[in-house]
């Protein structure tokens, strides 16, 4: 007798007509209490088969204003839809800062306050040996600090090896927030990243780690981001749907401030 | 009145008073009562197959007649889904109700060797089917959550195994289905849209029989017979599937280390101890098991058990009287990796109901009763396997309510055309302590410094109330048509909070609280019911308009997974739904079936969805075709077919997508603002009666079918993928596959172009053929 498998399922692409809406702006705006040349970057959305990199938004004027400060951006000439502003510009504690974008006439704007962040006391950064599974050896960076008193302080961190930075996409970062420590409790050896693959540092490497305090909105906003990204797929996907943002008139990205706190340290070797 | 070769109730058989014009039916334990004045008369007995039977009587007092029919000698080959009575469609003030006798069911395709009275009432107009791999189904515009599925009155929660192929329901176990898809009798409660009421047989009360099949797919046996005869009678019905063992020789490696099975057994003990009370007790036990490789589990199952009491107070009042316990468990698991886990969800209840039957004179049949109900609901366990360091044992609160109903309602015939049904039936609904409420602002966030308030054990709080009026009328015009007309009201205290479109068993049922309120429906509903050519076609239309509240959806970027706070989640809001059945049947002769159109729209409204404009509810299927034909070639060979087609599912699609620090983000359209391509398939199958020795029980048949006969590829799900996570190869990685197979490297390239993004479509099943074979003596 003949028999087919009970489960023959397939899995093929296929092409399904989309209606694509028009073209939205997007706007990538981060003001940090750094002193540095700041960054806005303007992109377009495109339609969802688009294979080619977001074109951009020239020609846009471009200004953060807040606590008796405007800083503006005028574009890089090397490269189109990035925006900087002075070498000095530095955003400051506390203050409330507002974005204005005026492109392709149309104006779009948001507001973000710069919340302060504790300070990292110490960083370390070593290889660990998984002996649970995989016996494969990667770098973990653990950080002692105290933590900001007072609920609803979120963070993110960035790294960087030798200067260059390695966590340059939203999901290479690491996003905390103190629902668990509060105040008193002093953060030890908080494991901020780990699985770093371990042929991509050497023992001697300048490491050095960033951290960022972000707004409690700017925080759910990664989340649902990575909700419609990366964590789909599963049994327990929502039903698929917009992020939020905090810019107006149909604009999408996010307007983010953030303080910044850093420390170095060298890449140890393996421990015996 | 019984079946006189196996003592088994004939339900819906009737009595007709030939002098008066009028008769009466018998109730489901086919018990019947009829009041008349003094005098002499002939009754006959009849029901659909069995050979009518008549009797002269001289009424001078109160008579008790218990009367057994025999089967017509020649066998039935109508396919006949409705009609105690010919025009029964037309002549009773039920509307939008359907009844099913397996003998009949038994003559429809037979899909992987068995006939199923779930895949039946697909077939019918007004009742969607949610499509491959689903479990559930949805009736004019409802959810699944809100059919009341009963097995011999305990509440089934998931009537399916195997991705929707097979219904718990054992073809050889089941005596017969009503389905009431509107104008809910009163003696009905819980749930919103629907009434499944499967009743299982009570076992040969004469003789010990046997009846079973064997097929590539699952096999089946039944054993019945009685315990004392004609007083006391046992059924015994088991399955098992056992596709899983083929799985091994499946292409697919994923497939080849899987499991996939699925049993079930039915039990029943039937007692008469004497004229005025019989007992009862039926079980049912389940389980389905999906094991992808070391990828995933999955495993669901229900258990119920009931006890009757069947009591004549006297010859016009009837009384049952049923406990029940029923539990509802299912599993989705990881079993293996460093995140390993299994998470366990368990619903339980015991219940306890009393209904009463008055037939009071011959136009007037009351029926009262109560019903009461305590749930446990066990929503969420979670269990990290043993070598799992990543996280620990967590579980949500266990919550309980307690659920009353109260009813009484009038069948009365005004004439002989007009005849009434009216009713009320009260509900309510308390939750009851151990419990945690978590308390949320119009936000849904918690309150600050009054996060939850805690109830201690056995504490009764936050009870609410429900009035649900039921009412339907019938007029009739002639003894071939009729007009009728349906109004109801109906709670629903149970929640079901599913996140997907698919309806994968991945359920959470939540109970009523301050957080979420009852659900209430409206539904009104007009047929008109007209026979043709002295009813051997039977044609029906009915319309209807159905408004819900307090429906809930999870809210967009809702988090499921192991939620405390689960009730923020979701969010209530309004659905209406609308529609014309249409309906045609040719009843007798050897091509026989039916067709049914229905053309329905269904929505939801809720204000943190979608920006509170109304989308599509994910079973909206605006045309929905059945069509089912069976010829029969000759008295032992017939062949049959159907063919289903239904509008795509709605789904979101994505209108366009950005890049936001190197991530690809879509861009969503309208909530359900597209669509699937459309969902079609036929079935076919042949079925070949060996010939029977003379004299001998023993009969065997065989029977091919071929499932999706032309192999149609319907949309399971559609999914939309950015490439910047799907493929991200290391160096050494793409060397390797291009070395294996150099025309790869073009392959790699478009798959790897971070900027892509697709559109995958995944479809479960080609065609399917099946071969069983049946016996039975």
């Amino acid at each position: 007798m003949l028999f087919i498998p009970l489960l023959q399922s397939c899995t093929e692409v296929i092409d399904f007509d989309l209606n694509d809406e028009q073209a939205r702006i997007v706007i990538d705006a981060v003001l940090t209490d750094e002193v540095k040349q700041h960054q806005v970057r303007l992109t377009k959305s495109t339609s969802f088969y688009f294979d080619e990199i977001a074109p951009t938004v020239s020609g846009a004027d471009v200004s953060i204003s807040g606590g008796g400060e405007v800083f503006q951006f005028t574009e890089s000439a090397t490269e189109p839809g990035l925006y900087l502003s002075a070498a000095n510009a530095q955003g400051k504690i506390g203050v409330i800062y507002t974005l204005n974008v005026f492109a392709e006439d149309e104006t779009y704007s948001a507001i973000d306050t710069l919340r302060g962040v504790s300070e990292i006391d110490t960083v370390f950064a070593f290889p660990q040996i998984d002996t649970l599974f995989t016996l494969d050896t990667s770098y973990t960076i653990i950080m002692f600090g105290q933590e900001k008193p007072g609920r609803g302080d979120h963070y993110m961190w960035n790294y960087y090896v030798n200067d260059t930075l390695r966590s340059p996409e939203l999901r290479d970062k690491n996003f905390g927030n103190d629902d668990f420590v509060d105040g008193s409790n002093p953060v030890d050896g908080f494991p901020v990243f780990t699985g770093i693959n371990f042929e991509d540092i050497e023992v001697g490497d300048r490491v050095r780690l960033e951290m960022l305090s972000v707004g409690e909105d700017y925080f759910d906003y990664a989340f649902e981001l990575f909700l419609q990204t990366d964590f789909r797929g599963g049994f327990f996907d929502g039903p698929p749907a917009n992020i939020r943002t905090n810019l107006s008139n149909g604009a999408l990205g996010y307007f983010r401030t953030s303080a910044v706190v850093i420390d170095s340290t060298l890449a140890l070797p393996l421990l015996p | 009145m019984k079946d006189g070769d196996t003592g088994e109730d004939l339900l819906g058989s009737t009595v007709f008073v030939k002098e008066l014009g009028e008769g009466t039916s018998a109730n489901l334990y086919g018990f019947y009562s009829l009041t008349l004045p003094e005098g002499n008369y002939t009754l006959e007995y009849s029901y659909v197959g069995y050979e009518t039977f008549t009797k002269k009587i001289a009424l001078n007092k109160d008579i008790k007649f218990n009367i057994e029919l025999k089967i017509k000698s020649e066998a039935l080959q109508e396919v006949i889904i409705e009609g105690e009575a010919k025009n029964k469609n037309v002549e009773s003030v039920q509307m939008s109700t359907v009844s099913m006798k397996m003998e009949t069911i038994k003559k429809l395709p037979a899909l992987l060797g068995e006939v199923d009275v779930l895949r039946t009432i697909q077939l019918l107009p007004g009742v969607q089917s949610g499509g491959e791999g689903s479990t559930g189904f949805f009736v004019r515009g409802g959810s699944s959550d809100q059919n009341l599925i009963l097995l011999d009155e305990a509440p089934v929660y998931n009537a399916s195994h195997l991705l929707g192929f097979f219904s718990v329901f054992n073809q050889d176990a089941i005596k017969d289905a009503e389905l009431y898809k509107g104008g809910i009798p009163a003696r009905y409660g819980s749930r919103l849209s629907s009434v499944l009421d499967v009743r299982m047989k009570e076992g040969n009360l004469k003789r010990f029989s046997a009846a079973g099949g064997i097929g590539l797919i699952s096999s089946r046996l039944t054993l019945e017979g009685p315990i004392i005869k004609d007083k006391a009678s046992f059924i015994l019905s088991g399955r098992r599937s056992y596709a899983d063992l083929f799985l091994p020789l499946a292409n697919n490696p994923g497939l080849q280390d899987s499991r996939l099975y699925f049993y079930d057994l039915n039990g029943k003990i039937n007692w008469k101890i004497n004229d005025k009370n019989r007992v009862f007790l039926s079980g049912y036990t389940g389980r389905d098991v999906l094991g992808v490789g070391d990828l995933f589990r999955l495993g669901w199952g229900n258990v119920t058990f009931t006890g009757r009491w069947n009591h004549l107070f006297t010859d016009k009042l009837f009384s049952n009287l049923t406990v029940i316990y029923s539990t509802y468990d299912y599993l989705l698991g990881i079993p293996s990796g460093a995140a390993a886990f299994d998470w366990t969800s368990k619903i339980l209840n015991y219940s306890a109901k009393n209904d009463y039957t008055f037939y009071l004179n011959k136009s007037n049949t009351i029926r009262f009763g109560l019903y009461s109900e305590f749930h446990t609901f066990q929503p969420a366990r979670f269990t990290p396997a043993a070598d799992n360091e990543v996280f620990t044992e967590l579980k949500l609160f266990d919550r309980y309510a307690w659920e009353n109903g109260l009813y009484a309602s009038n069948e009365q015939k005004f004439g002989s055309r007009f005849s009434v049904q009216y009713g009320l039936r009260l509900s309510s609904f308390s939750n009851v302590g151990t419990d945690t409420l978590f308390n949320f602002n119009e936000n849904y966030d918690t309150i600050p410094g009054n996060g939850y308030t805690a109830f201690p054990a056995g504490e009764i709080y936050n009870t609410e109330f429900g009035i649900e009026p039921r009412l339907a009328a019938k007029f009739t015009i002639n003894d071939q048509s009729s007009v009728k007309g349906s109004y109801n009201r109906t709670f629903q205290y149970m929640h079901l909070a599913s996140n997907s479109t698919s309806a994968a068993p991945l359920d959470v049922w939540m109970p009523t609280s301050p957080n979420i309120k009852p659900q209430i429906a409206d539904q009104v509903a007009v047929g008109y019911f007209r026979n043709f050519f002295g009813n051997k076609i039977e044609t029906s239309v009915e319309v209807y308009y159905k408004w819900m509240q307090n429906q809930i959806d999870f809210r967009d970027n809702a988090l499921l997974l192991f939620n405390p706070l689960l009730d923020g989640e979701v969010r209530p809001g309004k659905a209406y739904s609308y529609g014309a059945e249409f309906f045609i049947r040719k009843q007798e002769g050897k091509f026989t079936g039916w067709i049914s159109y229905t053309l329905s729209r269904t929505f939801r409204e809720v204000p943190a969805i979608n920006n509170g404009n109304p989308y599509p509810a994910n079973f909206d299927r605006p045309h929905n075709i059945s069509v089912v034909a069976s010829y029969e070639i000759s008295p032992r060979l017939s062949f049959s077919g159907t063919w289903v087609y239904s509008t795509g599912a709605p789904v979101t699609v994505p209108t366009g997508r950005f890049i936001y620090e190197g991530m690809t983000v879509p861009v969503y359209s309208d909530r359900n603002g597209a669509r699937m391509p459309d969902y079609h398939r036929m079935d076919v199958s042949l079925n070949y009666d060996f010939k029977k020795k003379e004299g001998k029980r023993f009969e065997h048949s065989i029977n091919f079918s071929v499932f999706n006969a032309y192999a149609r590829k319907n949309p399971y799900a559609i999914n939309f993928v950015q490439n910047d996570r799907q493929l991200r190869l290391t160096d050494t990685q793409r060397q390797k596959f291009i070395a294996v197979h150099p025309p790869f490297e073009q392959q790699i390239a478009n798959y790897e172009n971070p900027n892509r993004s697709l559109a995958q479509m995944t479809f479960l099943f080609s065609a399917i053929p099946s071969i069983t074979y049946n016996f039975k003596f």
